[in-house]
């Protein structure tokens, strides 16, 4: 029986906790970066144990076609980030992220590999210090373009993968640009983040 | 076991077969491998000390400072793929030989180097040559593109091949449907004739009989014997004499009349099957409208009103029994349109060298969306089982092997009119091949 299954209320709460320290400190780093004001929402947990389809209706974002792109993340926390673009992608970044206002098409897929990697490495770095332990990445990928993100994970994910969800919501307000973050987390590398979690309750 | 000494690792860095590249927030080179000095053809005493896009133009200066930018901002690693950015130094392909890569693809990572303090002053760039990987791919991506284009290719013949045999089917049934009409009306052609001159014959007779049978009541009147004259008369009007002779003469004539009716229907029939001619001739395109309408007039008499526009128009080079069987379709779909008591209109005459038949009716009128689809084979708006979909498709087909044209105008509720355009002669070479 997996972890996942019995996560408990508290567990959850802090696993809650713990992330949205990590988002804090990311979104501060962004905000930097871009000079501009950036939001993460508080990040919130769905253990994939349910079917897909339910994991989608609680995400309230499976049916409309976006592009979404992937990266990997490795080591003792393994998973992977899959970034959710409206289908303008991240045109509206392009000049905060050193590209002309002038972009073709091979600049906007690197653009949002760009953007992918930073808010994955964003995340994942923060996840990755609050339980003490390193993480390595992939380089990331285009995975769908005008796709519903019902089609494309039934596509490409093993259907039945337990693994943590964790869904964050980026904001750059002056830039009317939104995306969203699913950070996957598998099973067992969950265990490692869940037992960082006990730690931390049991420090209190 | 001998630990590895910092020389050893140095040259390591120097010699190993990816770019290593050492920059820091302005971009300035601290450490330019020998991969690096072979491909860009600048020594490592050279670069280092430089700002990387003025070293090497092709790396975007804005881009390059905002990748560093980044890394030491967030403290993590970037990437630059050879999907998106195939190219990223200005160096020669890998394959100078066999390959077809003119420059060599190239995938890199940027990560930030953590000094023992935990500081970050530098980022190192590693540099990959993905030109195998992705000369692969792109020959991958070209020949999926290739396959696909020839699946579309098929499906577009597939299509048209079902069509085509469809059209066939369509036109062979016709044809059967034309031979048998034709041997049919031989058959009763026969008959009538005989019963014809034989009813000429019987003509002649009763006139011969009832002329001797005046002959005699004039001679009986003339013996002026009133016995004799009564029992004539009462003979007379027993058998109702004067009206009999009224009536046989009547009903020769009208009899006569049937069977004409009978030979032109037949005469028709054979025209418009006309199963031995599928040769170019020069057609009445008139006689062939009258046939058609004669052979279908069953069907359509008791509903529709007629009305004959025939203007005056030369003989056109065509196959009489195809052009009949588009008639036969146009004026049968008219029909259809107009329901009971509608009006269909045949109106022909000549404009800009081509003769035209048009075909309008007073019905339902054709949907726009149906419009362009009208001439698809097995589109059809009518019920199961009563259309194949393949009349007008078939009919577009014979105007096409004709040179002509076959248009349609209709509005909802007001209308449709269908015009045939026929040349008045088939381009000498393209009839020849149809026929």
């Amino acid at each position: 029986m997996s972890q996942l299954t019995v996560l408990s209320e508290d567990q959850r709460d802090a696993l809650q906790e713990l992330m949205n320290v990590a988002m804090g400190q990311s979104a501060d780093r962004l905000a930097r970066l871009t000079s501009t004001f950036v939001t993460l929402s508080v990040p919130r947990v769905h253990a994939v144990t349910d079917t897909l389809d339910k994991v989608l209706d609680l995400l309230g974002l499976g049916k409309e076609a976006m592009l979404v792109t992937r990266q990997s993340f490795l080591g003792k926390l393994r998973g992977e980030v899959l970034v959710c673009f409206g289908e303008q992608g991240a045109s509206e970044l392009s000049g905060l992220m050193g590209y002309g206002d002038d972009v073709d098409a091979s600049t906007q897929d690197e653009l949002l590999m760009d953007v992918t990697n930073i808010l994955t490495g964003a995340c994942i770095n923060g996840l990755a210090q609050q339980i003490q332990t390193m993480v390595s990445y992939g380089s990331p990928s285009l995975m769908a373009r005008a796709k519903s993100l019902r089609e494309v994970l039934q596509e490409q994910i093993l259907q039945g993968y337990q693994s943590l969800v964790l869904e964050v919501r980026f904001e750059v307000e002056s830039h009317s640009f939104m995306c969203d973050l699913l950070v996957c987390i598998t099973d067992d590398s969950a265990a490692v983040v869940i037992e960082a979690v006990d730690q931390l309750l049991s420090d209190f | 076991m001998a630990t590895v000494g910092m020389p050893t690792l140095a040259s390591v860095l120097q010699q190993i077969n990816l770019g290593v590249v050492l920059l820091d927030a302005e971009a300035r080179v601290h450490f330019w491998n020998d991969f690096m000095a072979v491909n860009s053809g600048t020594r490592a005493e050279t670069a280092v000390g430089q700002l990387l896009f003025e070293l090497c133009p092709e790396v975007p200066e804005l881009w390059i400072k905002k990748k560093l930018e980044s890394v030491f901002t967030l403290e993590n690693m970037a990437f630059s793929a050879w999907q998106q950015r195939p190219h990223l130094f200005d160096f020669a392909g890998s394959r100078p030989i066999t390959g077809q890569a003119q420059k060599m693809f190239q995938n890199a990572t940027f990560f930030p180097l953590r000094e023992e303090g935990g500081a970050i002053t530098l980022v190192c760039l590693a540099l990959t040559d993905a030109t195998d990987i992705a000369v692969q791919q792109l020959a991958l991506a070209e020949l999926n593109q290739l396959l696909q284009a020839e699946k579309d290719e098929q499906t577009r013949l597939i299509k048209r091949l079902e069509e085509t045999q469809a059209q066939l089917l369509q036109s062979e049934k016709m044809a059967a449907i034309g031979q048998l009409a034709a041997g049919v009306a031989h058959e009763i052609n026969n008959p009538v004739g005989f019963v014809n001159s034989n009813l000429g014959s019987l003509k002649g007779y009763f006139d011969e009989v009832f002329a001797v049978l005046t002959e005699y009541q004039t001679l009986i009147a003339a013996q002026g014997n009133p016995e004799l004259d009564s029992a004539v008369q009462a003979l007379n009007k027993k058998a109702d004499v004067d009206f009999l002779t009224q009536d046989i003469a009547e009903l020769i004539r009208e009899s006569q009349g049937g069977l004409d009716r009978v030979k032109r229907i037949v005469v028709d029939l054979r025209d418009f099957s006309h199963v031995d001619s599928s040769e170019w001739n020069m057609a009445d395109l008139h006689h062939g409208l009258d046939s058609t309408l004669n052979v279908i007039w069953n069907e359509i008499k008791y509903r529709v009103e007629i009305i004959k526009e025939y203007g005056d128009i030369p003989a056109v080079e065509a196959i009489g029994a195809q052009l009949n069987q588009v008639f036969m379709n146009l004026i049968i779909n008219a029909s259809h349109a107009v329901g009971e008591g509608g009006h269909i209109w045949l109106r022909t005459g000549t404009q800009d060298g081509e003769v035209f038949v048009e075909v309008r009716d007073d019905g339902c009128g054709i949907d726009p969306d149906n419009l362009n689809r009208l001439f698809e084979p097995f589109f059809t708006t009518k019920p199961v089982g009563k259309g194949t979909g393949l009349g007008l498709s078939l009919a577009y087909s014979i105007i096409n092997k004709h040179h002509g044209r076959l248009t349609v105008d209709s509005v909802v509720g007001e209308g449709s009119r269908f015009t045939v355009w026929l040349p008045q002669r088939q381009p000498a070479a393209a009839a020849e091949a149809d026929a």
